[in-house]
């Protein structure tokens, strides 16, 4: 970019047009000045009630940073009332009465199924995703939320960085006939007596974060009615190896 | 009985449970379900699977977490590889085309035939077999084609995929596959991606590099590419090269090493020497002096480099500052991009020659490693030496004391082993595809465990004429109903994975073995079997190749001093055949240090990295790094390094100085854009298996072309809109992805070839390496246009 | 009053301190799997429970104590 900036060489006729564009731009910017001032001595005019420095005055046209959340304002207000602060994980209750039925259950099982080719399979994505890069699963994933009445479960085994290496998403429903029948989810855990901890019923590999499922954030149907307790496999046990 | 008396019992009924669990533990308990170990179906590394079965079917898979490879972690594919088995269309009688219709036989007749047409001329009878046969599978038939066909006419469809590593390292080494092994990925501070998206091909192997950054370790990837990938995502600096910069890349290191004399100077000068291409070019080339490669290394400057390749100086710098660095151990990575190529041989001497210069070998986390795609590709079609100029355990058919081994081993005269090499893949397409009395010399060709019709390249010239010919017979060995299977004369159904027994080896030299755990559909039977059946049909027919010198039958398989007659179906399973072939096998394995436990030790672990040698107290030891004194056991103490197979017979590696040449079809104005092939994660190869399966299908439904948003906006193209990708070869119908999962740079086009119903290979050249021959799928020139309504509905 | 259920696991060659628990009129002793015994223990109040339990684990010939549960009539 040879021949930038122009030059001021006595003699040049840059020089001229240079003086001139320079004059012309210090004449509007003092009638931009003025004509500002003119502004602002209104604005200060409405503020001034009293001689002396005046408090921060809370003002329609000026809202507080921290309000603009629960203000809906302006083209954006939709992004407002759906509340990024409602993506915070709910922490409900723990001692609240969990109220949820069987019937929850058995649409909570099936919805995972349909989702799996076998119990313990990684279940397929049932929303679009970022072709390219992992980061944008664990925005949501990592510690879960509930978005829009769905619940994005929190990561149930340990985080690795590639995702999409065993989670994949289901682009069409056009697929093939295939006639393996993966194992299903074997169920409830078995109770010693009623009333005694449950046995946990599926293996635990890459399902050791319990409170995805389970917790309070977690799918209802097969929450916990305790999850103030947090030591889980305290109580709960593992059917054969536990070290699986 | 009382409240209390039944709390009583429950109590202890509560502790009994937990005493008979605690007691044994098992494999994931699900009722009804029996769990065994096998090594995955698909990738060349070669995962760990558990799998479940439960009423002859498999119905569960698990990551298996005693596999050092995986640790219980698996990809998308190997979660559901069980499905593979379960396809609606398995092939489950043997076919044959009878007035243009492939009509059902038994057996017994498709054996017959297959006889017939090798007794119709032996020499022009071909096997082409696979980096997915099993070991055993693998044996027998190169037990077949060597030693009873004695024509040497069989290659592997590895020929198309590794056979440029293969010559690498037999140029740099003296002896085949890497000297390191997955060890180092988890040691390497840097790690190279030459030309490699292991993010979606290897992924089991990524995750173990890039999972070690979240627990605090720092890891440097460096992604040298023609495009972007999902692998792009996760490194440090992507260094976007033209075709064929890796040439030019590589010289430029070695380059700025000599400049700035930060090479290693005592590894250099007590393990390796200099070597360039000789004239006429051989693969063991010509010995230079250190002053001659500093000579011929001197044009390479990083000015030069940056215009061949299209990387910045500043790139190049980074690239040898790390390379010069000593305190950091860097691990290169390569698959496709550098062995699909038509320098390919060069390329990867240059990339294992920039590690030895630099000092950066033989050190846990100092690797140049080369990865495999295939599952066997490693363990079958290099080390058992499945290919037109191969004997098994890495001998070659022109050295005569390579044959003078396998004749003692199978007990056969002195000079039957043929010593003139059959046609490699390319060449024995061409010659199947031509007539007679144009040079067509091969009429029949088997084709078992792999797809040509669809992994071919320039399928117009090297299959589809065959199909024409009626004097020109394929048969196919498949399970399912691909490409070449409509296109075959002879359909045999086989059985997949753990319908039988299986060996893999995968690509750190580690040995897998799996027993049949479900039973295969229909009449398919093992794959190993149809080779046993037809070579005890020839020996009927009086065949006299199928007798060693002793006039004892070839392939006698015998159990408590009687002959097992495997070759009837009813009495495969009477002996295990597998470990019979194995332990013959295994008696080639020394001659090259690459030698192989017995097979009963496969059976317990989760595989052995060879060479495995057996220690005073009669324990197997694997090896995880050859050449090292601290860890390979043949090479003496006080050695440091030795590379015992040295072409240069001094123990030293060879650095080798090849020049950059451009690649053989360049764009221009006719097809002015760049068309590289490859892979996506979700689909293994051509797709016949996860195609089949929902979850993967249901992933990635269909090919597609990724164009550049500046190049579709200039040829008038919309996303998802079905465009024609055509070469001087041919032309294909395929839609249009814009910002899809890669990125091609301008004037790049990218094809996936799993789809069977969009060939890219109808458009890829054939042009290929001058030593390994395997063909380039990674760069021609190519147009794309719109379509026209007839070619849209055609 | 609670009931413990409890894994014993003893050392090998048992035979003397199975005859020695046997005699304890507080515990219930299920049948030796290997050598892991399930038993289960009454106790008046949680406190003893728990002393008992940890005195059983000093016990010589018993290696290990697994607690499994501990059960109340209340909670039924």
């Amino acid at each position: 970019m040879s021949g930038w900036p122009p030059s001021l060489r006595p003699g040049h006729p840059a020089d001229r047009l240079v003086l001139l564009a320079a004059v012309i731009g210090v004449a509007a910017a003092g009638m931009g000045f003025v004509a500002g001032m003119r502004g602002t001595e209104a604005y200060v005019g409405r503020l001034r009630v009293s001689g002396g420095p005046t408090p921060p005055v809370a003002s329609d046209s000026m809202p507080r940073y921290g309000d603009m959340g629960q203000r809906a304002r302006g083209p954006n207000s939709d992004l407002y009332v759906n509340g990024l602060t409602g993506l915070v994980p709910p922490t409900p209750d723990p001692f609240a009465p969990l109220v949820q039925t069987e019937a929850e259950r058995d649409a909570l099982i099936e919805a995972r199924r349909e989702r799996r080719a076998y119990d313990g399979a990684p279940p397929t994505i049932p929303h679009a995703i970022d072709e390219r890069s992992t980061g944008s699963c664990r925005s949501c994933h990592d510690q879960g939320v509930r978005i829009a009445g769905k619940t994005a479960p929190r990561i149930p085994h340990e985080p690795f960085t590639n995702c999409t290496q065993c989670h994949v998403p289901r682009r069409t429903d056009s697929v093939p006939q295939n006639t393996f029948s993966g194992v299903a989810s074997p169920g409830a855990g078995t109770r010693a007596w009623p009333g005694a901890p449950p046995t946990i019923p599926h293996s635990t590999r890459m399902r050791g974060e319990c409170a995805s499922c389970h917790g309070a954030g977690g799918l209802l149907g097969i929450r916990t009615p305790h999850p103030y307790r947090e030591s889980c496999t305290q109580c709960h046990v593992t059917q054969g190896d536990p070290a699986r | 009985m009382d409240r209390r008396d039944f709390l009583m019992a429950s109590a202890l009924a509560a502790a009994t449970a937990a005493a008979k669990g605690v007691a044994a533990p098992e494999p994931p308990s699900i009722e009804g379900v029996r769990w065994a170990k096998a090594p995955c179906r698909f990738c060349g590394t070669g995962c760990h699977v558990q799998v479940g079965t439960k009423g002859g079917k498999v119905v569960a898979i698990a990551g298996d977490p005693k596999a050092e490879v995986n640790k219980g972690l698996l990809c998308v594919k190997g979660y559901h590889v069980g499905l593979a088995l379960y396809g609606k269309d398995r092939l489950t009688t043997p076919l044959l085309r009878k007035n243009g219709k492939l009509t059902p036989i038994s057996w017994d007749e498709a054996i017959q035939k297959v006889v017939e047409r090798i007794q119709l001329d032996p020499k022009g009878f071909a096997i082409y077999g696979s980096g997915q046969w099993t070991i055993p599978e693998g044996y027998a038939a190169n037990k077949l084609v060597k030693a009873a066909l004695r024509n040497n006419q069989i290659d592997p469809n590895a020929r198309l995929c590794m056979a440029s590593a293969v010559t690498g390292f037999l140029a740099t080494y003296g002896v085949d596959e890497p000297a390191g092994c997955y060890d180092d990925l988890d040691r390497c501070d840097v790690l190279v991606l030459w030309g490699n998206n292991p993010a979606e091909m290897h992924p089991v192997l990524f995750s173990r590099v890039i999972d070690r950054r979240s627990r605090g370790e720092k890891v440097t990837i460096i992604d040298i590419g023609t495009r972007r990938t999902r692998s792009t995502g996760h490194a440090d600096h992507y260094l976007e090269m033209k075709p064929h910069g890796d040439v030019a890349i590589a010289n430029g290191i070695l380059h700025l090493l000599v400049q700035r004399g930060t090479y290693d100077k005592e590894f250099v000068e007590r393990h390796t020497a200099f070597r360039a291409p000789a004239n006429p070019p051989t693969l063991e080339g010509a010995p230079i002096s250190f002053d001659e490669f500093k000579r011929r290394i001197a044009e390479y400057t990083p000015e030069k480099v940056s215009r061949l390749s299209g990387i910045s100086e500043q790139d190049l710098r980074l690239l040898a500052d790390l390379f010069g660095n000593k305190k950091l151990r860097i691990t290169s990575l390569w698959c496709m991009g550098m062995n699909q190529h038509t320098l390919g041989t060069a390329i990867n001497c240059l990339v294992h020659g920039v590690h030895l210069f630099s000092g950066h070998f033989g050190r846990p986390g100092d690797a140049p490693t080369s990865l495999t795609g295939q599952p066997s590709a490693c363990g079958t079609a290099r080390e058992v030496g499945t290919l037109c100029h191969a004997l098994p355990g890495g001998g070659v058919v022109t050295n005569p004391e390579h044959r003078q081994h396998a004749e003692a081993i199978w007990n056969l005269a002195a000079g039957s082993v043929n010593p003139k090499p059959g046609y490699h893949t390319v060449e024995l397409w061409k010659r199947f595809s031509k007539p007679k009395s144009q040079g067509g010399d091969i009429h029949t060709i088997w084709s078992m465990v792999t797809n040509p019709g669809q992994s071919l390249p320039n399928r117009n010239a090297l299959f589809d004429p065959s199909r024409k010919d009626p004097s020109k017979f394929l048969i196919v060995s498949d399970v399912y109903p691909t490409e070449t299977v409509r296109a075959a004369d002879l359909v045999l159904p086989s059985a997949l994975w753990v319908e039988k027994n299986g060996m893999f080896g995968n690509s750190e030299r580690r040995t897998q073995q799996w027993f049949k755990m479900v039973p295969p559909p229909g009449q398919a039977r093992d794959d190993c079997w149809q080779l046993l059946a037809v070579a005890r049909a020839l020996h009927e027919a009086g065949f006299a190749g199928t007798r060693d010198k002793d006039g004892q039958y070839l392939f006698r398989i015998v159990k408590d001093g009687k002959e097992v007659p495997v070759w009837d179906w009813r009495h495969y399973y009477d002996v295990n055949v597998d470990e019979q072939l194995f332990e013959e096998y295994r008696k080639f394995s020394r001659a090259k240090h690459k030698d192989l436990a017995p097979y009963q030790e496969y059976v317990k672990a989760r595989g052995l990295r060879w060479p495995v040698v057996q220690q005073a107290n009669g324990t197997w030891r694997e090896t995880r790094f050859r050449f090292a004194e601290f860890d390979d056991p043949y090479v003496a103490k006080g050695k440091g390094f030795d590379f015992y197979h040295s072409t240069s017979k001094d123990g030293r590696a060879q650095i080798w100085f090849h020049p950059y040449a451009p690649p053989p079809e360049v764009p221009d104005a006719e097809y002015p854009l760049w068309l590289c092939t490859g892979r996506v994660l979700e689909h293994w190869h051509t797709g016949s298996l996860t195609r089949r399966i929902p979850q993967l299908h249901g992933a990635m439904p269909a090919a597609y072309v990724e164009v550049h948003p500046e190049d579709a906006q200039r040829l008038g193209v919309s996303q998802g809109e079905r465009v024609v990708v055509e070469s001087r070869r041919g032309k294909l119908v395929v839609p249009v992805w814009i910002n899809g999962r890669g990125a091609p740079p301008v004037g790049t086009l990218f094809i996936p070839f799993f789809d069977e119903t969009m060939l890219v290979n109808r458009v890829t050249l054939e042009a290929h390496d001058p030593f390994s021959k395997q063909p380039d799928y990674k760069k021609c020139a190519a147009r794309l246009r719109k379509a026209t309504a007839q070619e849209l509905t055609g | 009053m609670p009931v413990s259920a409890l894994v014993l696991t003893l050392s090998p060659d048992p035979a003397e301190v199975l005859c020695r628990l046997s005699s304890r009129s507080n515990l219930h002793l299920g049948e030796l799997i290997g050598d892991r015994l399930p038993i289960t223990l009454e106790s008046p109040d949680v406190r003893s429970a728990a002393r008992e339990i940890e005195a059983l684990a000093e016990e010589s010939g018993v290696s290990h104590v697994d607690l499994i549960g501990a059960y109340y009539e209340e909670d039924l």
